[in-house]
């Protein structure tokens, strides 16, 4: 229930808060030397866009536009918002999806393997490693490996999704090399901090029966680490990496910068400047009902998950 | 204070309150140890020399001057936005795990939607409304990171309250404000302060992420502002390692002593996790 | 763990393997190509909803009436010659007959008439043609447009405004909506062949049949960077060959990279507009008073603003306003001056003196004189500028606070004359606008997002007027000198410095022509002159 006017609220916040902004979005469609107040046209571009209409009607058009499906017209892209969102949102997800999963799976073993030789030098260099990579800012870093790999080294290309490369195949391999840069640096960031939560959760049960129990009937080290301890750092890291899925969309903006990557983080930093409401509204409310999702999946998740409550 | 005692027992925590120290100490003295006036002109692009340790930048001014001066900046900025953000936090915990019902719904619902909002977009859309000044940032960096604390404190509200002590402290005629003293606030307390140690982490980032998009407050010589012109006036692309390495590096630093601190809080206030971080 | 790194490593050298051998795009056979780069914040290849495009597609795709000239005088093209009535209300275009479309069909002054009354009618930006042009009539290959009042400056407005088929936009209601695949569609030197937006890609083919002759270049490609230091590492790397932007200057911070690549060269010229300059709001004390702003005129030091902000690039500007390159430049007027002592006596001299000791001086109501600078948080060398003039403030008793907002915000604190001092650029063909001489930026009846519309002296108006109103270059010399003297004698902004533009290319390629408005050497007549040594 509590949701459930969360997002009625969020819904309405789309639309109050790009608003509220100061700025006239029609700067922004023709350009900022020939603003001319003079001349119908500049009028009739309002009353096209809906943009003279008291905010009451305004706000009703936009309700029911989503109830329908039409998400309304961007002002930056000049076509339908929900083109503009699909197109962004598909390289975004391209980039995070690998991206968070690739980071899990990497923090679950390494962490799992830092936790088991708790002291050691390995556990000493996984950690400080990580710990280094979560704390650097993750932009400066992206900057660097793209100065060192792209631009000193020529390994890969200076950013972007695709050097507009044909179809199929080529295609294919054109957006995998342009991605790897990208990706492995996502990666890390995400790796670096499931790293930290799967090794304390390891740790942390480190010396329990059960874990005794299985070492006493013979089981390998390994085996015990990855079959019975790990499961005890399952819970967190899924409910973790349920909120990263979350986040996919919100989280990428200055990653996408520097690479020049047309994911949803640059399509919400330019319709910020530009002032378009419509994909303002509309990017700020999938992001929001993915949140939401996510959350509420994280909520429901960790009680199953955790061993000690079954 | 168990504090002190606490601090020797863990080493992580050890090695980042001291790097922490070192910081905040020339955070403090910023001004007098710097070498030179951060705003003062001399030739631009100079290499590193005696005169100039870190070189100048493109107008000019001493790197290493601005280093220390922003330490300061950084760090102020970073502890006010999160002492923003926790106290406001703390604030709505308490009385929504206090009040119950409607109250705590009405705040609850408030927090989720903070909480959905994406961070760095709304930092934007605010930072536009109210201007770039540095006051605006803490501001705008605290609106964002209150939720997360609120949350937490509730949750242990709520714990505490359903406790075998404070029922028999209730049925014997003990109100709120006792409780939240003798039982919630104790309680609460190592979980708050991990929880503003890494808000202040965050919030460091926020601002610096903020100064890359070009919203910072450029009239403010923080660690933030000194990466947005190192890599816009072409620092950068100029390989000019003692211009952009070291604001970026000692970010990192500050956050990482910073981390180190905050999750032996967090171990002190979880015992599991207490275990977990101990060497 | 260690076949797991052996094993990441082999993917890896696997993968780039693969693709470098499906790398490049390729060259086939002897097309000459040339791959420019630029920032500009393009979104889709619509030259009326695209703000960027429509710039682009001057350059390309289609064509304009008559061009500005690298000598500053107008260049026929659609239009092969005019002629001005007297009183300057009656203008009359000859339009060539040997034009075509790209998809064949001749190009004839019906298309023209036809253009400028879509414009008038249906483009937001052309809003100014509404009140001007009465009636457009067509007479075998003249087109003549009447006015309804004198107006000298048309000939250097429909410098940037196209021509547009009739055939393909006569049933368009909506210019800015229109999803025609035909909308690209121009009589250009190249056509638009594919526009793709995730490699952010413009490709741009040589069009045989172009009326003027083939272009010198068979393929021009368009690359979209997020950020300067990516182009510019692209252009060391060799992924592009020239740098494009339409009003901006290449910033001197990003020139080393490119000396140190070796294969790099540059083309200089002295840029058309002002990169960095200030406005007063001359609304509010004490700025209304002209020896407050002959003051601040003095306390800046323009010279360290050239070295520091643009690497030694710049010049210290005169109380004209705009730079040499204008024709009709008045150079009776001298350079601004950095004096900080005059700048302390004239204050003296209106009684803003510092009462209480504490450095900063007071206005006449008694408290400290805290100026608000205004200025684009987008634009680190304005912000720098800024920056310093704050400083050079302080340091006569002025003391100031600095908003830098968003283009948006700025705009729009800018119009609620929320400031004291603007910094702001005035753009090339900004200079050119209205009365010319920078007029644009200033005179209090005009309006748009860039201009300041801050100053209304009757002697002004009245000479903007009489600028607009006659089309002989012998009137219209002398009133540009008299517009120029006036910005001397009132001040109502001041340019903080001149430069020197670059444009970089890569060696190899010669004999570009520097176009002032277009940017540089990336024009409509550099395909004509612009010849590759292989």
């Amino acid at each position: 229930m509590r949701y459930l006017i969360a997002l009625f609220v969020i819904v309405s916040l789309g639309f109050i808060l790009p608003r509220l902004m100061p700025g006239d979005p029609l700067m922004n469609i023709v350009g900022e030397e020939a603003y001319y107040a003079s001349g119908g046209a500049l009028d009739e571009l309002r009353s096209d866009l809906g943009l003279n209409q008291p905010l009451i009607v305004q706000y009703g058009r936009y309700l029911g536009g989503l109830l329908i499906g039409d998400w309304g017209y961007s002002y930056l892209y000049l076509r339908p918002v929900f083109e503009s969102i699909s197109e962004h949102m598909g390289w975004t997800l391209l980039l995070m999806l690998p991206a968070v999963v690739l980071g899990a799976a990497i923090a679950a073993v390494l962490g799992g393997l830092a936790a088991w030789n708790r002291g050691s030098r390995k556990d000493a260099g996984l950690t400080g490693a990580f710990l280094l990579a979560y704390s650097m800012p993750h932009y400066w870093l992206a900057m660097l490996v793209l100065f060192v790999f792209s631009f000193h080294l020529g390994w890969f290309p200076l950013g972007k999704a695709t050097s507009g490369a044909a179809s199929s195949l080529p295609y294919v391999v054109d957006v995998g090399w342009h991605m790897l840069l990208p990706l492995a640096v996502v990666t890390v960031f995400k790796a670096a901090y499931d790293f930290l939560i799967v090794r304390s959760s390891v740790v942390s049960i480190y010396g329990e029966d059960y874990i005794l129990m299985a070492q006493a009937k013979g089981l390998s080290s390994m085996a015990v680490l990855f079959k019975h301890a790990l499961r005890n750092a399952l819970a967190p890291l899924l409910t973790v990496t349920a909120i990263q899925f979350g986040m996919i969309f919100s989280g990428t903006l200055l990653i996408e910068v520097v690479f020049s990557w047309p994911g949803m983080g640059t399509l919400m930093y330019d319709a910020i400047g530009a002032r378009d409401y419509p994909l303002l509204q509309a990017a700020f409310l999938i992001v929001a009902i993915c949140v939401l999702i996510a959350n509420f999946v994280a909520d429901m998740l960790y009680p199953k998950l955790d061993p000690r409550t079954r | 204070m168990r504090l002190p005692a606490f601090i020797m027992q863990n080493r992580a925590a050890q090695v980042g309150a001291v790097v922490l120290l070192a910081f905040v100490v020339v955070a403090v003295l910023g001004s007098v140890i710097a070498p030179h006036d951060p705003w003062a002109h001399f030739g631009p692009f100079e290499s590193p020399s005696s005169v100039h340790p870190l070189g100048t930048n493109d107008v000019g001014q001493d790197i290493l001057s601005e280093l220390l001066v922003g330490a300061g900046v950084s760090l102020s900025v970073g502890a006010l936005a999160a002492m923003l953000a926790v106290g406001f936090g703390v604030f709505v915990g308490l009385v929504a795990g206090f009040r119950r019902g409607v109250v705590d719904n009405l705040l609850m619902g408030l927090t989720d939607i903070v909480l959905v909002i994406p961070a760095l977009p709304l930092v934007i859309l605010l930072a536009a409304y109210l201007g770039s000044s540095i006051w605006n940032v803490v501001l705008v960096i605290g609106v964002v990171f209150w939720p997360s604390t609120a949350r937490l404190v509730r949750s242990q509200v709520l714990t505490v309250r359903q406790s075998g002590y404070v029922e028999s402290a209730r049925a014997l005629g003990a109100g709120d404000a006792w409780i939240m003293r003798r039982h919630v606030l104790p309680n609460v307390f190592p979980l708050v302060i991990s929880k503003f140690v890494l808000t202040v982490a965050a919030a460091m980032l926020m601002e610096a992420s903020l100064s890359f998009l070009g919203l910072g407050d450029p009239m403010v010589k923080s660690w933030g502002m000194m990466l947005h012109y190192a890599f816009g006036r072409g620092g950068f692309i100029q390989g000019l390692w003692w211009w952009y390495l070291p604001p970026g590096l000692c970010i990192g630093l500050c956050i990482l002593a910073l981390t180190l601190i905050g999750l032996a809080f967090e171990g002190e206030s979880d015992p599991r996790l207490r275990r977990a971080l101990e060497r | 763990m260690r076949t797991l790194v052996i094993f990441a490593m082999a993917a890896l050298l696997a993968l780039t393997s693969l693709v470098a051998c499906v790398e490049g795009p390729a060259d086939s056979g002897e097309d000459v190509v040339l791959r420019v780069g630029t920032t500009k914040p393009f979104k889709t290849d619509s030259r009326f909803a695209d703000y960027w495009y429509g710039v682009l597609s001057n350059l390309t795709t289609h064509d304009s009436l008559i061009k500005l000239g690298p000598d500053m005088t107008p260049v026929p093209w659609l239009a092969e010659s005019w002629t001005i009535s007297d009183d300057s209300t009656e203008f009359t275009f000859t339009i060539v007959d040997n034009a075509t479309w790209h998809d064949g069909t001749p190009l004839t002054s019906a298309d023209v008439a036809f253009s400028i009354q879509y414009y008038r009618d249906r483009d937001p930006q052309a809003g100014w043609m509404q009140d001007l042009i009465e009636s457009v009539s067509v007479d075998g290959n003249d087109v003549t447009l009447s006015l309804t009042r004198p107006y000298g400056n048309l000939m250097t407005e429909f410098m940037t405004y196209s021509v547009i088929p009739e055939h393909v936009w006569g049933d368009v209601e909506d210019p800015l909506t229109y999803e025609g695949t035909d909308r690209t569609i121009g009589s250009g030197p190249f056509a638009l062949k594919s526009w793709d937006a995730a490699a952010g890609l413009f490709v741009f083919e040589i069009n045989d049949d172009y009326w003027r002759g083939e272009p010198n270049v068979d393929r021009v490609e368009f690359s979209v960077y997020r950020t300067m230091d990516a182009l510019v590492m692209a252009l060391a790397s060799g992924d592009v060959d020239t740098w494009w932007d339409y009003s901006g200057e290449f910033p001197y911070t990003h020139v080393p990279p490119l000396q140190d690549a070796g294969d790099i060269e540059f083309a200089t010229a002295t840029f058309l507009g002002v990169p960095a300059a200030l406005g007063f709001n001359l609304e509010r004390e004490p700025m209304s008073d002209l020896s407050f702003r002959q003051a601040v005129s003095y306390a800046i030091d323009y010279q360290q603003i050239a070295d520091l902000v643009f690497a030694g690039y710049g010049s210290v500007p005169t109380y004209g306003f705009v730079p040499p390159t204008h024709a009709n430049f008045n150079d009776d007027i001298p350079q601004m001056e950095f004096n900080q002592a005059k700048a302390a006596g004239l204050l003296d001299s209106i009684g803003i003196v510092d009462t209480d000791g504490d450095g900063i001086r007071e206005s006449e109501k008694g408290d400290d004189l805290t100026l608000t600078l205004l200025t684009r948080g987008d634009k680190t060398s304005i912000v720098r500028s800024t920056e310093m003039v704050a400083s050079n403030l302080r340091a006569v008793g002025i003391d100031s606070t600095v908003k830098a907002l968003d283009t948006s915000t700025w705009i729009a604190t800018k119009e609620e004359g929320d400031y004291d001092l603007v910094f702001f650029r005035a753009t090339p063909w900004g200079t050119l606008m209205h009365a010319s001489n920078a007029s644009g930026y200033f005179d209090a009846r005009r309006t748009g997002g860039g201009v300041l519309h801050n100053f209304g002296a009757e002697e002004y108006l009245d000479a903007c007027d009489a600028r607009l109103a006659t089309a002989l270059p012998e009137e219209q010399a002398e009133l540009d000198r008299t517009i120029q003297e006036l910005h001397q004698r009132y001040l109502p902004g001041i340019a903080l410095v001149w430069i020197e533009s670059v444009y970089p290319y890569r060696e190899g390629w010669e004999n570009w022509t520097i176009d002032h408005i277009y940017g540089g050497v990336v024009n409509s007549f550099s395909w004509f002159t612009v010849t590759r040594k292989d």
